[in-house]
């Protein structure tokens, strides 16, 4: 764009003549065309063929195991505790569930599980209260 | 490589000929290397040749600039890939081939061509005027400070709105602003009578 009244070009028309912008040579063209085809494909291809990748939290082994046994011991002082509440009618009161979970996940871990007998493994303070 | 010899070859990695693609999944097809940079290869090095100041050098900027995209693509967020490219182009130039900022050493060095008439209109004469105009414009341009001639090329050459500039520059939106006025006072001076500098002097 020139100016009407002086005739000469704006600065930007003249930048423009003076600087001309480059095309890329033909070999580089060629190159980098391939390059990037190369790259599409490859990248295509990871995104095919194999599979996402997610991101799941998984626990250790022995994290397992421990909340394995948390679970066990749990659950046999719910059922410890609710036999001991049928066994004494009512008496247990006198020692919290969670308490008696962990003098049963105790014995057990001794071995003694396999002779568990509720009526032993609890410890009762009945006796002495009766007394 | 598989371009003919050059010394980028030297500079750039054996194995850094197309870099795998890294989050590959990332990458859907439609949204391609290909389709998203090459577009901009030409004004990749366009701008290479004014920052370099020849065209071998130029051209290898580019080839390395493109190894670089290439490692660097997951890392481009948005469909506009050109001002991110010119950056690495950028960077690239001043990192690899001595673009000194702060001394003036590298100068245009422009592929002149031929004297031409653009219209059936144009005499020779005009046509000689348009020639003379436009060596001035460069003589003009090649004495900026490198900083300066860097915004004025990227601003009218390229087209690149302040914020691309500022981007690619890594300067503040301001600094490049500020930049452009000096720059274009500068040229008022020098082109005082040659072309129409408007309110700019």
């Amino acid at each position: 764009m020139s100016d009407d009244t002086t005739g000469r070009p704006d600065l930007s028309t003249a930048l423009r003549e003076a600087l001309p912008a480059y095309e890329a040579p033909a070999a580089l063209s060629a190159w980098a065309t391939e390059q990037a085809r190369r790259y599409d494909m490859e990248a295509h291809d990871a995104s095919t063929t194999a599979p996402a990748r997610k991101h799941v939290r998984t626990l250790s082994r022995a994290r397992w195991q421990i909340a394995a046994a948390l679970v066990c011991a749990a659950a046999l002082g719910w059922a410890g505790a609710t036999l001991r509440g049928v066994t004494h009618n009512g008496s247990a009161e006198s020692q919290t569930p969670a308490l008696s979970s962990i003098h049963i996940f105790a014995r057990y871990c001794q071995g003694t599980s396999s002779t568990f007998n509720p009526a032993i493994a609890i410890p009762s303070n009945r006796g002495s209260r009766d007394a | 490589m598989v371009r003919r010899s050059s010394n980028v070859e030297s500079r750039v990695a054996p194995d850094a000929t197309t870099p795998a693609p890294k989050h590959a999944s990332e990458h859907a097809p439609e949204r391609g290397f290909e389709r998203v940079v090459l577009p901009h290869l030409s004004a990749g090095f366009t701008l290479a040749r004014y920052l370099t100041g020849n065209a071998q050098d130029a051209e290898d900027a580019v080839q390395d600039a493109i190894v670089r995209a290439m490692r660097y693509f997951h890392t481009l967020r948005g469909e506009d890939a050109r001002p991110w490219f010119l950056t690495i182009v950028r960077r690239v130039c001043l990192t690899s081939y001595s673009v000194d900022y702060q001394a003036r050493e590298n100068s245009l060095s422009v592929d002149e061509p031929a004297l031409q008439l653009i219209d059936d209109d144009e005499t020779p004469d005009t046509a000689l005027e348009r020639s003379l105009v436009r060596d001035r414009v460069r003589e003009a341009v090649d004495q900026l400070p490198p900083l300066l001639r860097e915004a004025i090329v990227l601003r009218e050459l390229q087209g690149c709105a302040y914020h691309e500039i500022a981007m690619i520059t890594d300067a503040p939106i301001g600094t490049v602003m500020s930049r452009l006025s000096r720059a274009r006072e500068r040229l008022a001076v020098l082109l005082h009578g040659v072309v129409d500098m408007g309110d700019v002097a």
